[in-house]
């Protein structure tokens, strides 16, 4: 009876532990700071008040910083208009961070580049500069190319890698020794849509993130640049082929393009499809495809608009 | 206001009733031992009345009046016997009776499948039960994993002990909510969405654990459309019962569990109490596969305890009154770590308090139970995704669920038992997922009550050889308070715009009839025919929610409607020779208006690679089951038995609503996810002065990873073992070893279960 005695009292004293423990748990509330955020001025970088060009390349120097508690997220937004629109908008778990971001003049006559900054607790800090377009500016030219075929990544005869600046096209072993030229790429998959595996001829770059671009290119591992091309894959982005067939310069193309909606790769690429993209030397672009095969050994034909 | 409802009604049920001069009193024992027998049963076959009892073996009759009367005791494991005796006016007779143990192995009686009690044998359905003694004695490590050593009742607990959700589905259907899960006749899924928290039970609580198969909405309402599993824990008896157990196992797992429980009632009155604890904690595992490691994935690391106690006052012999309270805590990483600490973890509170009145009348059992139970789920969600993005939000959710089950049975008339009833249930749910890597917030709120009413015949003819019970219950549901708010929308969530929306009220009615019957050729065969209907009422998740899902955008749908389903079976039981039970069982199932995602057509930005489509859930197909059944139990020896089954399902998506403006949704003749055709099971016990031994060998056939079929997943078998030693009569050692040949079997979404696992026990009991 000693025994159970003992054991109870055990019994009792792991309850009351349970318990503690669970008090303990509690988190205290503490007085919470909010974050800070500057940009860099000096020659380096566009600076409030700036008049650019459309197309002009618009470089931000921007800092920020957690005051106890780590930032979690960057927006970066332009309001024009009366209406804003998030050019950026990135998760992070950093105490700090410091940063140079290039953004391109668009056709706004005036715009309010807001940069905010959010920590764990929610609390946000905002800075902002206005950019004003300059009213000489003209918009750019385009090249144009009306025909490009590239093979899918089992073509062994038509290459698999795009130069937009360039016009060629290249098979791997070529392609490798001017890695820094090749913006385009394309293969072939099943992918998954709505639950269904659906054929996908897929526009990509070498910079495609994760290793899915690996499973195809698999030599893509060595080289030393690889170029990232961001492509819109929003479903109806609004460019007709009228509007396409008439861009003799980019103000189609910078306006077609919506950064947030840029993503790695474009799949279901079929005949019709008009794809807005971004290289990553900043140049915007239209793609129209023509043909497009649903198999790996087969190849995809597009017609092309792209920024000088 | 609702406690001083309850309050009443107890009140009523404890004063209402006026009691006799004449009584018999007595206390029924082990007529070799000369231990109490606490739960028999007796009846006074000239009143049809009875009682049972208490933890003393005490028990009294009163209010009778004078005449000659035959008292029949019996009690499982015992021969019946009956006792005539005459009673004066105001006499006070004491009758002390000793129970013979039976030479031959008797039936086992059940409270499940007619929420009365009820001997297995006799009842017209597919019925399971398990012991104390049998579920400890298998190589599990939660009481869940019990439950695949039934046939048919598929358990998925694909991580092991690291599970976030066990998933927990019978005869043929997919789904935890299809399922209706009991602690002590309280249901333990939540009227939001049907999700169970296994892990508020310990096996060692556990005295036995009964599976009804088939539909039982008739009895209980909503989410009975597979079957009913009731797990009835431990009751205190005049003995201090002390457990003490310490674990430790692989992956740096190591855990403790306690109980103590007594009785302190003397002639019929008086307290009982029992309290208990648990706590583990592992390091976990890796459940990403070897090759799609990244940086990013980490183990499924595992914290969690528990806490219960139980008060219960004896009022005599033929009233109790019970408290009972369970708290459970526990965090589980989800195998994502990018910068926090934690990584990604689901974190649950749950608070589950019970409130219980038993009551016999001269043959009037009335039973009540209330219930209250409160979770607080914290899921911190940390990944980056195959684009690099970082994600960091975390899903805030309260869940209220209450209730009062009011039962009520007598033997009205001769070989009819009438058994009626009156449930009201009603869950609520306040969820936010709140974005700390992006503006996002998003609340979704939703109320869900019911109310039931129930009757039931169960009705003996032929002498006895023809055991009819035929029941119905009407169910009405009420959707109210849904609302939906989205406030800083981005991409990482797909919602266009802020949003703040009231949904309107819905409310249906759901009619669950029953009948079914059974033929008893002699003691060893019998037959059963049965019709019973199920179903299940739609999520509030489903009702309320917006927000992305894996498959795509899930828009609310507050217009859903139960899923409804009707079961034709028939089975034998057959014992060809002593110790042997051959049970086959054969159904038919159509289930109406199950519920299945369909794009509108849309597409959406959720962050991802690709747009995403937009999905609602909508009452649209029909599902047939087919399947079959066979169980075998053998004991050819006092020391070893075995326990064999194998069962079969086709459960087919049939007649889908296909919208012609999206054949892509198109799921007719698809088979049903997570459901495979081909399930068995053989387990062996072997007691010996040496070491005892359970070996315990699952299959699980083929199943479909989703509902387009386009993922399948491998068939596995899984051998476990489980080897004990009592070294003293207070100590006993154990070691189970899980997945013996370290298969590693993966899940839906192609993880990694744990591998071979071992986990090592020291148990004092006193």
């Amino acid at each position: 009876m000693k025994k159970a005695k003992i054991l109870l009292n055990l019994s009792l004293a792991g309850i009351i532990a349970i318990l503690s423990i669970s008090l303990v748990s509690c988190n205290k509330d503490e007085e919470r700071k909010p974050p800070t955020i500057m940009l860099l001025g000096g020659e380096s970088y566009t600076n409030n008040g700036t008049v650019a060009e459309v197309g002009q390349a618009l470089n931000f120097g921007i800092e920020a910083e957690g005051d106890g508690a780590n930032l979690t997220n960057f927006t970066v937004k332009l309001l024009s208009g009366g209406e804003t629109r998030t050019v950026m908008d990135s998760g992070m778990n950093t105490a700090s961070f410091a940063i140079n971001k290039i953004f391109y003049q668009g056709v706004e006559d005036t715009a309010e580049w807001v940069f905010t900054v959010m920590d764990k607790n929610r609390l946000m800090a905002s800075t902002s500069l206005m950019i004003y377009k300059d009213p000489n500016s003209t918009f750019g030219g385009i090249k144009h190319y009306p025909s490009v075929i590239v093979g899918m990544d089992e073509n062994p005869q038509a290459g698999h890698f795009f130069s937009p600046s360039t016009g060629n096209v290249w098979m791997e072993d070529s392609a490798s020794m001017y890695p820094e030229l090749i913006d385009v790429l394309a293969y072939f998959k099943m992918s998954e849509d709505n639950g269904i595996l659906k054929p996908s001829p897929t526009f990509s770059s070498p910079g495609e993130d994760g290793d899915g671009v690996f499973e195809f290119y698999p030599d893509l591992a060595n080289w030393p640049v690889r170029n990232y091309t961001k492509w819109d894959i929003r479903a109806d982005n609004g460019v007709t082929d009228q509007a396409f067939n008439n861009a003799y310069n980019d103000s189609l193309l910078i306006v077609s393009y919506d950064d947030v909606w840029g993503k790695r790769k474009f799949k279901w690429a079929n005949a019709g499809t008009i794809i807005p993209f971004m290289t990553a030397g900043g140049k915007k672009g239209l793609v129209r495809v023509l043909q497009a095969d649903t198999t790996a050994s087969g190849i995809i034909e597009f017609e092309m608009k792209i920024q000088y | 206001m609702k406690n001083q409802i309850l309050f009443l009604v107890f009140s009523l049920m404890l004063t209402g009733f006026a009691h006799g001069q004449s009584r018999v009193a007595g206390k029924v024992t082990h007529a070799e031992t000369g231990k109490p027998l606490s739960g028999a049963n007796l009846v006074i076959e000239e009143l049809n009345a009875g009682t049972t009892t208490d933890a003393s073996g005490n028990f009294v009759m009163a209010n009778l009046n004078p005449g000659n009367y035959t008292l029949t005791i019996s009690f499982v494991g015992f021969e019946n016997q009956s006792i005539g005796f005459s009673l004066k006016s105001n006499e006070k007779k004491t009758v002390d009776v000793r129970l013979q143990p039976a030479n031959v192995e008797m039936s086992s009686v059940v409270i499940t499948a007619t929420r009365t009690s009820r001997e297995m044998d006799e009842t017209p359905a597919r019925m399971a039960m398990m012991d104390a003694k049998e579920v400890n004695n298998l190589p599990i490590t939660d009481v869940d994993d019990a439950l695949q050593s039934i046939s048919n009742v598929y358990v998925n607990r694909s991580w092991g002990i690291f599970s976030k959700n066990t998933s927990v589905t019978m005869r043929g259907l997919d789904g935890t909510q299809r399922t209706l899960v009991l602690l002590n006749g309280v249901p333990l899924n939540k009227v939001s969405g049907g999700q169970i928290q296994w892990a508020l039970i310990r096996p060692e609580d556990v005295q036995r654990i009964e599976v009804i198969k088939g539909p039982g909405s008739a009895l209980y309402g909503m989410n009975a459309m597979g079957g009913v599993i009731n797990v009835i824990t431990n009751q205190p008896d005049n003995n201090l019962q002390l457990n003490a157990e310490l674990q430790a196992g692989s992956m740096n797992t190591y855990g403790a569990h306690f109980s103590a429980q007594k009785n302190e009632s003397k002639n019929g009155k008086g307290l009982y109490w029992g309290v208990n604890g648990f706590y583990r904690q592992g390091d976990g595992y890796i459940i990403e596969p070897i090759e799609s490691r990244d940086s990013t994935h980490a183990k499924s690391y595992l914290k969690e305890g528990n806490m219960g106690a139980l008060l219960g006052y004896q009022l005599n012999t033929n009233q109790k009154l019970e408290v009972a309270y369970d708290f459970h805590l526990e965090k589980k990483g989800d195998g994502k770590q990018v910068f926090e600490e934690d990584g990604g973890y689901n974190e649950y509170q749950i608070h589950f308090s019970r409130l219980k009145y038993k009551g016999n009348f001269n043959g009037l059992e009335i039973s009540a139970n209330a219930f209250y139970q409160i979770e607080n789920y914290d899921r911190q969600n940390e990944t980056v995704n195959s684009s690099g993005v970082y994600r960091l939000y975390n899903t805030e959710s309260h869940k209220e669920d209450r209730g009062l089950l009011l039962t009520a049975s007598k033997t009205w008339i001769k070989n009819n038992r009438i058994t009626f009833g009156l449930d009201v249930r009603d869950g609520m749910v306040d969820s936010k997922d709140i974005y700390l890597s992006s503006t996002d917030e998003i609340q979704y709120k939703g109320k869900l009550s019911f109310t039931g009413i129930f009757a039931q015949d169960e009705i003996d003819l032929a002498n006895g050889k023809v055991k009819l019970i035929a029941g119905a219950r009407v169910d009405m549901a009420n959707y109210r308070d849904g609302s939906l708010t989205v406030i800083d929308p981005t991409s990482n969530t797909g919602f266009p715009q802020q949003n703040s929306e009231n949904f309107e009220s819905n409310t249906w009615t759901s009619f669950s009839p029953k009948l079914s019957g059974m033929y008893i050729f002699n003691q060893s065969l019998s037959s059963y025919l049965s019709v019973s209907t199920g179903f299940n009422p739609p999520k509030l998740d489903d009702l309320s929610k917006s927000g992305k899902i894996t498959k795509g955008f899930k828009l609310a749908n507050p217009e859903l409607t139960p899923e409804t389903i009707t079961t034709w079976e028939w089975g034998l039981n057959w014992k060809p020779i002593p110790n042997l039970t051959i049970e086959p069982s054969i159904y038919y199932s159509l289930g109406n208006d199950f519920q299945y995602f369909v794009p509108n057509g849309d597409s959406i930005d959720t962050g991802g690679s690709s747009l995403k489509p937009v999905l609602r859930r909508q009452n649209i197909s029909k599902v047939e089951i087919s399947g079959f059944e066979l169980n075998t139990k053998w004991t050819p020896l006092k020391n070893l038995s075995f326990n064999a089954w194998y069962a079969y399902n086709h459960s087919v998506i049939k007649d889908f609503d296909v919208d012609e403006a999206n054949p892509a949704s198109e799921l007719e003749g698809k088979k049903l996810a997570e459901v495979p055709d081909h399930t068995a099971f053989l387990s062996s016990t072997w007691q010996n002065n040496i070491l005892n031994t359970t070996l315990t060998i699952n299959y699980v056939g083929e199943i479909w990873g989703d509902e387009y079929n386009t993922t399948l997943i491998e068939d596995y078998w899984m051998f476990d073992l489980n080897l004990w030693k009592q070294i003293t009569p207070h100590w006993q050692a154990s070691l189970i070893v899980q997945d013996i040949f370290d298969r590693q079997p993966i899940d839906k979404k192609l993880r990694l279960s744990p591998g071979r696992f071992f986990m090592g026990k020291i148990r004092y009991s006193l």
